[in-house]
């Protein structure tokens, strides 16, 4: 029944993936990641048909699902905006870029916009080291960030 | 075999066997939380460190495999200051409520702390608080003071098979959680709670009802099923107020079934009855064991003389022990003359109903001694058996079975030894009360031949006694005196006549029992 | 020297056409044409390559370990979980020239009979995965990837699999829990993987930029590629820039450069004409050098002999405005945000330090707070179940011994000096 929370497509998608492994449980990962592009983000019931879908108790899905960062267990704004503030990142003024956003947005770090269109958390390390201060906006990385960068950046998002 | 030197001391142990198994054997004990022999090895609570020569780091004793030569420090200064850290460690979030915790007096933590810990609390930020919330219809979780052992977790997993725990988030948010409130519901559920060496899980039956130092403890053997789990019977007053597992690797490892732990109600039951009965003008009126005792023995007699010693039968139960049954056996067979005692198969050895029974430890069988009884001599109960009888001494329950209502409005006299007023005491001229499995010593012999000694938690209720007692009791008014002075020396009767048993004595069966040969 | 980012900046190298006539899967066909996988073992031994990821362990001694016999098949896992703060090498191969990572995946694996290989990539690389994908495909199109892979008789399989934000699972044995489907935390040790990895079965962890010397070692052979670099650490590197410096970035260079050299020549010294104050050598984890620290020799043994290590290469730069106990909260934060929890020390330990830096940096430091620190870290370092407790530890333990009067000086001014200029921390140049 909580199959008809996902497309077709992605169902298949996730079979495909499963049948990729020796072990079922081993496609976890990727069927969740699959799981949250298509639901926003992982309810209990998408964590219980994921379970079904692999053949293991849904509680260790759970463990997974809170373990792992990119893994949302609750609705996010339609824009997941994540700004690393890992040192590398920080000396290059990582944290005035999490302040501007935050003030331009009108959202605390960890919130989301009241017309639920941004998100706004910090992460840690995004391997951009060289070009920090970074984020990603959903699947995208923008590097080197300025004030000005952000304010196009935001404003070019459809 | 592997030889290693463990503080000094030399002992030689089978390959694989790790190190914290090794130390065991000299006597020599490390400290731990996640380590549990009826698990596998999480090594992650770090206080089993010990010093390993030639390794750089200390190494987890419960996971490191001996090895030829190895020579391994237990007490050593570097030993000491790295349990001490991770002492501390654990404590920086967890809540110092030991005065409202239920776990006091018997945490590990609490333990730990004054042997391994230091005086001095450093901890100067604050700490992480969560609420306490219910895991299942037995355990309450409290997660602030869970120290992340994950025993509970492996329980499910791996002794159940069935995983309905898991760790959540990181660091120091890490939690014990169930999916989505799904209650903790396994058979066993109630095992996390012995395993938890914090006060993380406690046990809702069994919360503030008594602080532990104060109970009454009593080594026992599970009376719910033919399996005979080794339990701690746990009593304060005139109650049992728990019971635990006790280890036995032999019957039940480490565990109980939630069945078995909490089927002690009818002991601590207001209804027990407490004096001899003996009906006069249809009404039960409570009398001495003297007055009793008469009456039972004056009407077997009578019976005897008048319809042949083939009209008496007794009819006992496979929950009697071993002693019990044993004198209830004599008393018919070389007092009275009479038959076999006969006793109810248990339900779930005469039908295929799907009874509760589990491949971990639960039997078919909800009775502890079918194979005790059967050895002392008692018969399983069919009922054209019971034809021409004119009197019944039956302890246990008798109403239940077929032909039974028939065969108790044609009796001449029927005498009952219960625990409460049955449907079958009832019908009787005396009423007889009897001792539970709590209240009295004596022996059960599972499903597998172990014999294994019951010990009574509780003083005598009221005015009971032990079965095997009672039936003594009637004997020597017949003329025989078996000259027993407690359980002990029945057993010891036991072993001189019943085949199987020779050589045994309550010494020998001590804490885990002993097979029978 | 350029062995790794030799054509990086070809246009359309993520194509195979571009990459094969760049000279790429020519080592794979030697391999296959002139070596048995035994002989290409002792090949790796002889070039001296060490692990990429940190450690620095030999890889073909590491390759040796798995059992000769096996009833289970070995499997290999190409770690592109790349997370230490200051590294972004692995990211660049990926992104820019994957092939030659998927060559030395094949070279590899021919080396230890595998014939299922797993690159498990860290699940923010999405455009990475995307690439990798694409020229796994285009591998298999051309007979690399396969059946019969160039009428050899061997198979092999490579999938691409996905992290989802765990640092922990660049540890090898929490990157194999994870490539199981599981929470990332790291197995206890032994066994080590090289007997008991992925599905119980031997399995071989290499890191990317490891795995993408091969081609070059099978092209030009071992003696030449130790000949590169010192003896000990042969080869090139690449290195991290990041931080306070005027051209950030991943440079390749052979083992042993002076990290001064590294650091005013390659990334074209500090920014703002300020002067240096500190230098995080291979990797957030290292233990960080001071200015005047910085007249040592690039490679594994130099900088371990200085009191800390090459790890990733990740070099981390920092001038002089900025505050080390801000710079230490933060990767306390880092470590104490990664940590598993799955160990007393580490999940205790980790956020512990970082509380207390926190309050440090906000003026409300106390007298005992610097020996306390020192204490913790020293009550985690080597008594957690991975190497992330020392990773968090070496850090606070060469922060706070090296830059002992700022620390202090929080504690008794009750404040962050640098505070004042709130500035001073944003790139402006």
């Amino acid at each position: 029944m909580s199959e008809m929370i996902f497309r077709e497509e992605a169902l298949q998608e996730m079979e495909r993936i499963r049948n990729r492994y020796p072990d079922k449980r081993a496609a976890l990962i990727p069927v969740l990641h699959i799981a949250q592009r298509e639901a926003g983000y992982l309810s209990s019931d998408c964590k219980e048909m994921v379970a079904r879908l692999l053949d293991i108790p849904p509680v260790d899905v759970e463990g997974v699902a809170r373990f792992y960062t990119m893994f949302k267990n609750r609705r996010m704004g339609r824009y997941l905006i994540q700004v690393c503030t890992t040192l590398p990142c920080a000396l290059m003024g990582a944290e005035q870029m999490v302040d501007y956003l935050s003030h331009k947005l009108n959202v605390k770090v960890g919130g989301t916009t009241a017309d639920e269109r941004f998100s706004l958390v910090t992460v840690q390390c995004l391997a951009s080291c060289g070009t920090g201060p970074a984020m990603m906006i959903n699947g995208d990385h923008f590097e080197n960030l300025t004030p000005e960068k952000i304010d196009n950046i935001l404003a070019e998002l459809p | 075999m592997v030889s290693l030197t463990i503080d000094g001391r030399q002992v030689a142990v089978d390959k694989g066997t790790t190190i914290i198994k090794a130390a065991e054997r000299l006597g020599i004990y490390i400290p731990h939380f996640c380590y549990h022999p009826g698990l596998s090895v999480a090594a992650n609570c770090r206080i089993c460190l010990v010093e390993v020569e030639k390794a750089a780091k200390l190494q987890t004793a419960c996971s490191t495999p001996v090895a030829e030569g190895m020579v391994v420090r237990t007490d050593s200064e570097r030993v000491k200051k790295a349990r001490q850290g991770v002492m501390e460690f654990l404590l920086i979030n967890h809540p110092l409520d030991c005065p409202i915790c239920d776990q006091a007096g018997e945490c590990q933590l609490q333990d730990y702390s004054y042997t391994y810990g230091q005086v001095s609390c450093r901890f100067g930020e604050s700490k992480l608080h969560h609420k306490q919330r219910s895991l299942g219809e037995h355990v309450l979780l409290h997660p602030s003071r869970c120290i992340k052992c994950t025993r509970c977790i492996r329980f499910c997993q791996e002794v159940v098979g069935r995983q309905e725990l898991t760790l959540i988030n990181r660091s120091n948010h890490v939690e014990i959680a169930v999916f989505d409130n799904q209650p903790l519901s396994n058979d066993y559920s109630a095992n996390v709670v012995d395993l938890c060496p914090v006060g993380a899980l406690t046990l809702k039956e069994f919360r503030f009802k008594e602080r532990v130092w104060l109970l009454d403890q009593a080594e026992s053997v599970c009376p719910s099923c033919s399996k005979g789990c080794n339990v701690l019977l746990g009593a304060s007053g005139d109650k049992i107020l728990r019971i635990k597992p006790r280890a036995n690797p032999a019957v039940n490892g480490y565990w109980i079934c939630d069945y078995g732990r909490f089927n002690f109600h009818w002991v601590n039951e207001p209804g027990r009855l407490r004096s001899p009965l003996v009906k006069s003008n249809g009404r039960f009126l409570p009398v001495s064991w003297k007055e009793a005792l008469d009456v039972v023995a004056e009407n077997l007699r009578r019976v005897a003389e008048q319809e042949g010693p083939d009209s008496l039968v007794g009819l006992g139960t496979s929950r009697l022990t071993c002693e019990d049954a044993f004198v209830f056996v004599r008393l018919f067979q070389d007092v009275l003359m009479a038959g076999p005692v006969r006793f109810p198969p248990p339900a779930g050895r005469v039908s295929d109903l799907p009874l509760s029974q589990d491949s971990l430890l639960r039997e078919r069988d909800n009775t502890p001694n079918y194979q005790g009884v059967v050895d002392m001599g008692m018969v399983p109960y069919t009922d054209d058996l019971l034809g021409g009888v004119k009197a019944l001494y039956v302890a246990g329950d008798f109403s239940k079975l077929p032909g039974a209502a028939q065969c108790l409005n044609k009796l001449s006299f029927l005498v009952v030894q219960e625990l409460r007023m049955t449907e079958t005491a009832v019908l009787a001229q005396v009423v007889l009360p009897a001792a539970s499995f709590a209240e009295k010593e004596g022996s059960f012999t599972n499903s597998a031949g172990r014999v294994q000694m019951v010990r009574p938690v509780l003083g005598p209720l009221g005015n009971t006694r032990a079965d095997w007692e009672i039936f003594a009791q009637v004997a020597k008014r017949l003329g025989r005196d078996f000259g027993f002075g407690g359980a002990g020396e029945v057993f010891e009767e036991i072993s001189r006549t019943v085949p199987g048993y020779k050589g045994m004595d309550y010494q020998t069966l001590g804490s885990l029992g002993q097979i029978k040969c | 020297m350029q062995i790794l980012l030799a054509n990086l900046d070809v246009p359309g190298q993520q194509e195979i056409e571009t990459y094969i006539n760049g000279g790429g899967y020519r080592g794979l066909r030697k391999a296959l044409a002139e070596f048995t996988p035994d002989q290409l073992i002792e090949e790796v031994k002889k070039s001296g390559l060490r692990g990429r990821g940190g450690a620095g362990f030999p890889t073909g001694l590491k390759w040796s370990f798995v059992p000769k016999e096996s009833s289970k098949p070995t499997y290999l896992c190409a770690n592109a979980d790349e997370g230490e703060p200051g590294t972004f090498k692995d990211r660049v191969i990926i992104e820019k020239d994957p092939h030659l990572l998927i060559e030395g995946i094949i070279i590899a694996s021919y080396a230890l009979k595998v014939k299922q290989a797993y690159i498990y990539i860290r699940g923010e690389m999405i455009r990475g995965a995307e690439i990798l994908h694409q020229a796994v495909n285009q591998a298999g199109e051309k007979g690399f990837l396969g059946r019969d892979i160039l009428g050899s008789g061997w198979d092999l399989d490579v999938l691409v699999h996905p992290g989802a934000g765990a640092y922990i699972c660049g540890e090898e044995t929490a990157l194999l829990e994870s490539l199981e489907g599981k929470r990332g935390q790291p197995r206890v040790k032994p066994p080590f993987p090289a007997l008991v990895g992925l599905y119980n079965s031997p399995t071989v962890i290499n890191n990317v930029e490891t795995l993408a010397n091969l081609p070059a070692i099978v092209n030009s052979g071992a003696a030449w590629f130790a000949g590169i670099g010192t003896k000990k650490s042969t080869g090139t590197k690449l290195f991290c820039l990041s931080g306070h410096i005027n051209r950030p970035g991943v440079v390749e260079l052979p083992m042993g450069i002076p990290l001064r050299e590294l650091i005013y020549e390659h990334g074209g010294g500090i920014r703002n004409g300020r002067e240096l104050k500190a230098v995080i050598p291979g990797g957030s984890s290292t233990p960080v050098l001071k200015a005047d620290e910085i007249d040592v020799n690039m490679d594994f043994e130099s900088l371990a002999a200085a009191g800390t290590m090459l790890g990733s290469g990740g070099v981390i730069v920092i001038d002089g405005t900025t505050c080390m106990v801000w710079a230490l909260a933060n990767l306390a934060g880092f470590y104490a945000h990664e940590s598993c929890g799955q160990c007393t020390p580490c999940r205790e330990g980790v956020p512990w330090i970082r509380d207390i830096l926190t309050r440090l940096e906000a003026g409300r430091g106390r007298a005992d707070d610097l020996e306390i620190l020192l204490d913790v870290a020293g009550n985690i370092s080597g008594n957690t179940l991975c190497p992330l407790g020392d990773a968090a530890a070496m850090p606070v333990e060469s922060f706070v011994t090296k830059f002992f009067d700022e620390f202090k000086g929080h504690i008794d001014g009750q404040c962050c000096p640098f505070k004042a200029q709130p500035l001073s921390r944003v790139a402006s140049g």
